[in-house]
């Protein structure tokens, strides 16, 4: 396989990659060289690309535990995580740019959840993954997945009806 | 009507119920700007969601070169260093069967029985030598008698 070849796998797969990283790690910076390192990676497991179902969800599964690493890592040397960068770019991109208090705070929210929820979440709303896919990926069944949907979509309305309602009730 | 529709889809959505057409269905109302008044704050979740389909990997990745393939040169020198030393010691064997044997029987027959003559000449007279022994013997019979 040359690069070419390995650029055509991997390329409609990067952006999913870098959001599922940026999901876990918070940090965008960090989810670049995230994804970065987890590119490389897959380029030095180039030649078992033909043996695999999917490359995208090998590619899923080495990300996953690549961050999982970074964040062990972190909270071993008594790093915090810095949420901070939730207002940047991406002003043009939306429409309603009064509201975007509330989105940047659902962002907030999001990233609170207990990790498996996030991934849960992120993998079925943003990335609109099947449960199904869900499962394999994360070893669940999908019974546990719907679940953990369900419980990580009510948190976040619950706290956005809360944030909603704030003065008035 | 419409808004019974999305409101039944918002109450299967948070019980995780819903498929991923109907969740296609929820974004698109969401991010349309006819939402109803009383679904308002719901608007930021699926902005959010939308939002951040948007992210991308935006460096250049440069893949490490592949280094160049030594792994074949031991092999090869071990398969140079086997040949070489079968040559060797081939033609050391080569030279030991060439035991300047003779093809014709007969030659050869004559020539053995030469050299069985030759070996029983000397030792006819190896053992004459031995009969000197015997004086040993006569005098230590004189001595012991």
């Amino acid at each position: 396989m040359n690069q070419k070849e390995f650029l055509a796998h991997v390329t409609p797969v990067q952006d999913k990659l870098y959001r599922l990283a940026k999901r876990l790690l918070v940090s965008e910076d960090e989810a670049q060289d995230a994804t970065q390192e987890v590119l490389i990676k897959l380029w030095s497991y180039r030649k078992k690309f033909k043996k695999l179902k999917s490359v995208e969800a090998f590619a899923v599964t080495i990300t996953k535990n690549h961050c999982y690493d970074k964040l062990k890592l972190k909270s071993s040397s008594n790093l915090q995580l810095v949420h901070s960068n939730y207002e940047d770019e991406h002003y043009n991109t939306v429409k309603q740019t009064e509201n975007q208090d509330s989105v940047n705070w659902v962002l907030k929210l999001m990233n609170e959840l207990p990790e498996q929820q996030r991934l849960v979440l992120h993998m079925r709303d943003i990335e609109q993954y099947s449960n199904s896919e869900i499962a394999e990926e994360l070893n669940l069944n999908e019974t546990a997945v719907r679940v953990t949907l369900s419980r990580a979509r009510k948190t976040i309305r619950e706290e956005l009806l809360k944030k909603h309602n704030y003065g008035i009730r | 009507m419409e808004l019974d529709r999305i409101e039944n889809l918002l109450q299967l959505y948070f019980e995780g119920e819903t498929s991923l057409e109907q969740e296609a269905q929820l974004q698109n109302y969401f991010t349309s700007d006819k939402v109803a008044p009383h679904l308002e704050e719901y608007k930021a979740l699926f902005a959010a969601f939308a939002q951040t389909r948007q992210g991308g990997f935006n460096r250049t990745l440069e893949l490490p070169q592949d280094k160049p393939k030594w792994h074949w040169i031991p092999i090869a020198a071990s398969i140079v260093l086997c040949v070489g030393l079968f040559l060797t010691f081939n033609d050391n064997s080569n030279s030991d069967h060439d035991l300047g044997t003779y093809k014709d029987p007969e030659v050869a027959a004559l020539k053995t029985k030469q050299a069985l003559f030759m070996m029983g000449n000397f030792v006819n007279k190896s053992t004459g030598n031995l009969n000197k022994l015997d004086a040993f013997e006569e005098t230590t019979n004189q001595i012991l008698k």
